[in-house]
């Protein structure tokens, strides 16, 4: 059941972006006390621990000893379930979250990341983002963030969960789209800034338990144990360069699919110029064709498909006086029975 | 019993391979004229034999039969030659008595009715791999004969043969030999797109060259098929001294000026044209030991209009092996699976698998650039090895009810995944009898887009980073 994958990025612009280049930028900010960057199965926030499956047969292989891979695959069927787990997430009540991801395929609902029974970033079937914040046990506040995200496509998205303000924030955008930067907030429900309805030591990546899994990319993950201000959330969600498309196309250059050519052969050249003359022109005084004269007015370099009995020494000649290869045709039709 | 024995005179267009003195009569002709200057050879009824297997049952002529029997020795397991009761030993095996004592049979049309509707007899099928093996055997022969007259330290002449590969599987006429010669010539069977690309992709992918002869009814079109041979890298005859698909018809001469610009673009142009090779975004896999798949065309036919770029994976064994280099096996990273073949996944390890139904989900991950003019066909093309080489050929396949090419006016090229392209800032245009012009490439949503001012039959657009 090794259905978890970490993909090569492509470029390492990307690598830069999505990993030490924004953890870096996110320095200005306090350090994330958990952060996810898919290079190594380690956090490397604050608090320090590893990324970890419920299957004990992906966990293992999860995050290869590979440099270069950034990109958590979750597209196979069935997902894993990427669980961090420590008991100081119990305590955290004011929060930010980043998360880089790419919804590989909609249709179904979907949970990106989760701490049970205390909120989620969520997606409908239709690819409508929302916050989803639980003030009871079975009850919750939901909260539409777009109604653009697509299948394929890269996003970033930074919330913060401000329990004084009672605010919860947010900043959303594609990256290299300037212009898809959205950011706002909502009133929380007074329900929600009381007790927590959870105490969970967990936080759920690409799943929540009994929920609908996430099927796509994740490119970065990351938790602060306090509310960012919303300047700080637009800096996180900024910070990134495009990432490569999910289950990308390599370069152009590295997806180049050479033809293997014998070089003992002397073979046609793509820029060449072939022609046929089955039987030599002009046969007679009324034959209004000339080989030689048609060759040369459609740019002929390669005479193919002339008979053999017409391969003359003085035909082949002509023809290589011109510039033009002489190729000869035999076959069965051209050896007559008596040859036989 | 089957007419066709040799001293009954010779089909129309063909000879047996077995036949030791057409043999010797070909390597004979083939070595005099290498000797004599010609740079290669085609052998134009290569298929002989196969030529004459579904409607006749191949040919039983006496020498076929002689050197059936030390086939079946050498190929066949004892146990099933055991069990086919062949009534002595194999190498002295008369087929053509025993198809009299143990099928009953005793005349050519009874011959060719057993063979027509038992296709599941051990020795029917036995006898077509025969025939099979020995026009392959024959194609080696001249293979040989060739590379034995070559001039001291100088490259062989090269094989051709008159082939159009209008099928994946190698149970077809054309593809039975597809790894044996060095290049293909035939006229076009199927002069769709995608009977065009069928035939030049199963050429790549045997790492072939494809020289098609059209059916130059129609010249816009033709043009367009001229060009379109060169956008896929491959090769198209002038159409002079045309076999017009029936000897009734005299042989078509065209008139170099109706298409000089095209080759002479070709020439001008050589740069752009011989050291490129195919960029692909997708490999489709075939199995080439059994029929086509019936997924295959339809597959093809949107492929083609949604201007993916594809290659090939020539599957399976059958008469031969297609050979799938350690690059090509490397480079693909989706896979339009339409073989039952299960070790795919550790043979293509980097793949992504897809079933063999085109749909939007695929066609969104493997498009990587979108022509906004309809009947506008787009290849891409590129130097292994050196970067921001990449060419698009745009070839123009609209035409009016006369068959007259419709020229089409601002043709946008978007460039999609920019992940894939790189930073593409300006492109140049070149089309057969216009001047080379610069173009801008601009930003559009997430990829960027270029327009070609005006195409008339083809386009190569070279990308400059």
């Amino acid at each position: 059941m090794s259905s978890l994958r970490f993909r090569p990025p492509t470029r390492r612009a990307f690598l830069g972006a999505c990993g030490s280049t924004a953890f870096a930028q996110s320095l200005a900010e306090p350090r994330p006390a958990i952060h996810f960057g898919f290079v190594t199965p380690a956090n490397d926030g604050a608090w320090g621990g590893d990324l970890r499956t419920m299957d004990k047969t992906v966990a293992t292989g999860i995050l290869p000893a590979e440099s270069g891979r950034s990109i958590a695959d979750l597209t196979s069927e069935p997902n894993p379930r990427l669980v961090y787990q420590d008991a100081r997430l119990a305590a955290v009540d004011d929060f930010s979250c980043l998360v880089a991801f790419n919804p590989a395929r909609l249709g179904r609902p979907m949970i990106v990341v989760a701490r049970p029974g205390r909120w989620r970033i969520q997606m409908s079937a239709a690819g409508i983002l929302s916050l989803v914040t639980a003030y009871a046990a079975s009850k919750a506040q939901s909260s539409t963030v777009t109604r653009l995200v697509d299948e394929d496509t890269w996003y970033r998205i930074a919330i913060a969960f401000d329990r004084s303000r009672r605010r919860l924030e947010f900043a959303f955008q594609q990256p290299g789209d300037l212009s898809s930067l959205s950011t706002g907030g909502f009133s929380l429900l007074p329900e929600t800034l009381g007790p927590s309805t959870g105490s969970s030591s967990v936080l759920d990546i690409g799943h929540q338990r009994g929920g609908e899994p996430f099927t796509g990319y994740l490119a970065e993950v990351a938790l602060y144990d306090h509310a960012l201000p919303a300047d700080g959330l637009r800096r996180l969600v900024e910070s990134a360069a495009t990432p490569p498309a999910a289950g990308s196309l390599p370069s152009l250059d590295a997806s180049i699919f050479p033809v293997e050519r014998d070089p003992g052969v002397l073979l046609p050249r793509r820029s060449d110029v072939t022609m046929s003359s089955r039987s030599w022109h002009p046969a007679n005084a009324n034959d209004p064709h000339d080989t030689m004269r048609d060759l040369v007015a459609f740019h002929a370099t390669r005479l193919e498909w002339c008979a053999s009995q017409y391969a003359t020494p003085e035909h082949i000649r002509q023809t290589n006086d011109a510039g033009i290869v002489f190729c000869a045709k035999e076959g069965a039709s051209d050896l007559t029975p008596g040859r036989v | 019993m089957v007419s066709w024995k040799q001293r009954d005179g010779l089909p129309p267009g063909a000879c047996c391979v077995n036949n030791p003195r057409f043999r010797a009569s070909l390597a004979g002709s083939f070595a005099e004229l290498v000797r004599r200057g010609v740079a290669g050879m085609q052998y134009d009824d290569w298929a002989s034999n196969l030529s004459v297997l579904s409607a006749d049952g191949g040919c039983l002529c006496e020498f076929c039969i002689q050197r059936f029997g030390p086939w079946l020795k050498a190929n066949c397991p004892a146990a099933d030659l055991e069990r086919w009761k062949l009534g002595g030993p194999a190498e002295s095996f008369d087929f053509r008595r025993w198809l009299r004592a143990e099928r009953g049979i005793s005349s050519a049309a009874a011959y060719s009715k057993w063979f027509a509707t038992n296709a599941g007899d051990p020795l029917r099928q036995a006898y077509a791999r025969f025939q099979y093996f020995s026009v392959r055997e024959g194609l080696r022969t001249l293979l040989g004969v060739l590379a034995a007259n070559a001039a001291s330290g100088r490259p062989r002449a090269p094989l051709s043969v008159n082939a159009f590969l209008d099928s994946t599987s190698q149970q077809s006429k054309a593809m039975s030999a597809g790894d044996l010669p060095d290049y293909f010539v035939g006229e076009a069977a199927d002069e769709s797109l995608t009977g065009l690309f069928l035939n030049g992709k199963i050429a790549e992918a045997l790492h072939r060259t494809s020289i098609i002869s059209p059916f130059p009814f129609r010249v816009d079109r033709t043009r367009s098929a001229i060009a379109l041979q060169y956008a896929l890298g491959q090769l198209c005859l002038a159409p002079y001294d045309i076999w017009m698909q029936t000897s009734d018809l005299p042989r078509h001469f065209g008139k170099a000026a109706d298409y000089a610009d095209l080759f002479a673009f070709a020439c001008a142009n050589a740069a752009l044209l011989d050291s490129y090779e195919t960029v692909a975004a997708v490999g489709i896999a075939v199995g080439t030991a059994k029929p086509e798949d019936k997924r295959l065309r339809p597959l093809l036919q949107s492929i083609i209009e949604a201007n993916v770029p594809f290659v090939f994976l020539l599957l399976g064994r059958d008469h031969f092996e297609p050979r799938i280099t350690p690059v090509w096996a490397e480079r693909v990273r989706h896979i339009i699976n339409l073989t039952d073949i299960p070790d795919l996944p550790s043979r293509f390890s980097r793949a992504r698998f897809w079933p063999g139904e085109w749909n939007a989900d695929l066609a969104r991950r493997i498009g990587v650039l979108k022509v906004e003019a309809p009947g506008v066909v787009a290849t891409v093309r590129a130097v292994p090895g050196r970067t921001n080489s990449a060419v698009i050929h745009l070839v123009n396949y609209n035409f009016d009810e006369f068959s007259q090419s419709a020229t089409v006016a601002q043709c946008g090229v978007r460039l999609l995944q920019p992940g894939f392209w790189g930073n593409v800032r300006t492109a140049e245009i070149l089309s057969p009898g216009v001047p080379a012009r610069a173009v801008s490439v601009k930003s559009f949503g997430r990829g960027m887009r270029l327009v070609v001012p005006e195409l008339r039959t083809w386009a190569v657009v070279r990308l400059n980073g």
